[in-house]
């Protein structure tokens, strides 16, 4: 079953185009990595699939049976005064998630930070902050799950933690999408090299101009 | 619903960090006592300028505060977030103007004839100014949300774009503070009222759509 389809994409940024005709094809419960040089359009392609950035040309069409999409970017989206518990519940309140205090012991428990649970996330590590925010993705029930560099910063343990969860996701049917310089070697993962399309692109430029003289 | 959830949260984020809002008021109550003090013993000037004074000393307070609304969703990431949920920004904007006035305005509306009580006993215009305030505060607040979302971006020249909006606010200083000296002279100061809430009517339509549109664009 089709979960997004992304048709001819033409993405600008700065007006700088990113890529021109990019299409990607992504089914139920399938890995996507998207891979890349910085700069190259990563998180940039992650944010037109969330329709926050608009695409010059093309299409992007997401299955209607997918309400809602989390999206977890490089920022952590948490509030330094509040506590790491009363940053998850206003997150869970505003993503329609109904969670109880247990269930947020246990998600903060996965990334082996529940005995923070009552520090401010000003005093935390980057670290530490970015296990808070993947907590959110242990609670999400989004079918469509999209991660931009989830794992930077933080320990081995907590980035094998994350790659068993993106796996019990991935058997419940959700389709991930994330971005990372690091293999995290999963199984029957479909790797999206955008270096080939942007290279592509400077390819066709040199043509063009080679054209034009 | 979704509007609600959103004011649900804004509120939370404000009781969390009510020293913020203690703060705002922290700051109002003693700027209007140095304003007062500096008249010296001129009782009279006092009396003849202290609506001006709170009129004034609001204003700063609201144009102090509103930043803590907006930069911390946008610098954290919450803004973008909220978006990618399926708030609109109508909606994002709307929870926070509604949260400011709770949290900044109302609190200085209730507190603003105890500090005249102070100086005056009772205030015998105390009925207007509280009419006047409620009626012109929310277009400041427009006023104040829309400068900053127009300056989230800005790195630079803050303070010049800043500039830029102030002289926005100058007509409902001019009208809020007119209409108490109109009850001093013993009328009733309803065109004054009906004309801020008219400032509000045109505001309020202006403040969603180019503070949605800065949005959208900051959010990109």
């Amino acid at each position: 079953m089709m979960v997004l389809k992304i048709d001819s994409i033409t993405l600008k940024r700065s007006n700088k185009i990113l890529f021109k005709n990019f299409s990607l094809n992504i089914s139920k419960s399938q890995i996507i990595i998207l891979t890349g040089d910085n700069g190259i359009g990563k998180s940039s392609l992650l944010e037109a699939i969330t329709g926050v950035l608009k695409v010059c040309e093309g299409q992007i069409n997401i299955s209607k049976d997918i309400n809602n999409i989390f999206y977890l970017g490089h920022e952590n989206c948490l509030k330094d005064e509040l506590s790491v518990y009363d940053n998850l519940m206003v997150w869970c309140e505003i993503a329609r998630r109904k969670v109880m205090d247990d269930q947020i012991l246990a998600g903060l428990n996965y990334f082996n930070i529940a005995r923070l649970v009552n520090q401010p996330i000003k005093k935390l590590s980057q670290g530490q902050k970015r296990r808070v925010a993947l907590t959110k993705f242990f609670f999400t029930d989004s079918k469509l799950i999209l991660l931009d560099e989830p794992i930077a910063g933080i320990d081995k343990k907590s980035e094998y933690n994350f790659s068993r969860l993106v796996l019990k996701k991935k058997r419940t049917g959700k389709t991930i999408i994330l971005t990372s310089h690091t293999d995290l070697g999963f199984k029957n993962q479909k790797i999206v090299d955008l270096n080939r399309f942007s290279k592509k692109l400077n390819k066709n430029k040199k043509l063009n101009n080679w054209e034009n003289l | 619903m979704n509007l609600f959830l959103l004011i649900n949260r804004e509120f939370k984020l404000s009781i969390k960090n009510f020293k913020n809002a203690l703060f705002n008021i922290f700051f109002f109550v003693i700027s209007s006592f140095i304003f007062f003090l500096s008249f010296g013993s001129e009782f009279e000037a006092i009396i003849e300028f202290s609506h001006g004074i709170i009129w004034s000393v609001l204003l700063f307070s609201l144009i102090f505060s509103v930043d803590q609304f907006y930069d911390a969703d946008f610098k954290d990431g919450s803004l973008k977030e909220l978006k990618i949920l399926g708030y609109s920004s109508v909606e994002i904007i709307i929870s926070k103007l509604l949260t400011m006035w709770f949290f900044i305005a109302l609190p200085i509306i209730i507190i603003s004839p105890f500090i005249l009580y102070s100086f005056f006993g009772v205030y015998p215009y105390n009925k207007t100014l509280i009419i006047s305030l409620f009626l012109g505060s929310p277009t400041l607040i427009l006023l104040a949300s829309l400068g900053e979302i127009l300056l989230l971006r800005a790195r630079k020249n803050k303070i010049m774009l800043m500039l830029i909006i102030i002289p926005f606010y100058i007509p409902i200083l001019i009208f809020g503070v007119s209409a108490i000296d109109i009850a001093k002279l013993g009328y009733i100061p309803d065109k004054n009222f009906i004309i801020l809430v008219g400032f509000f009517m045109i505001t309020l339509p202006l403040t969603l759509v180019f503070g949605k549109l800065c949005i959208d664009q900051i959010c990109e």
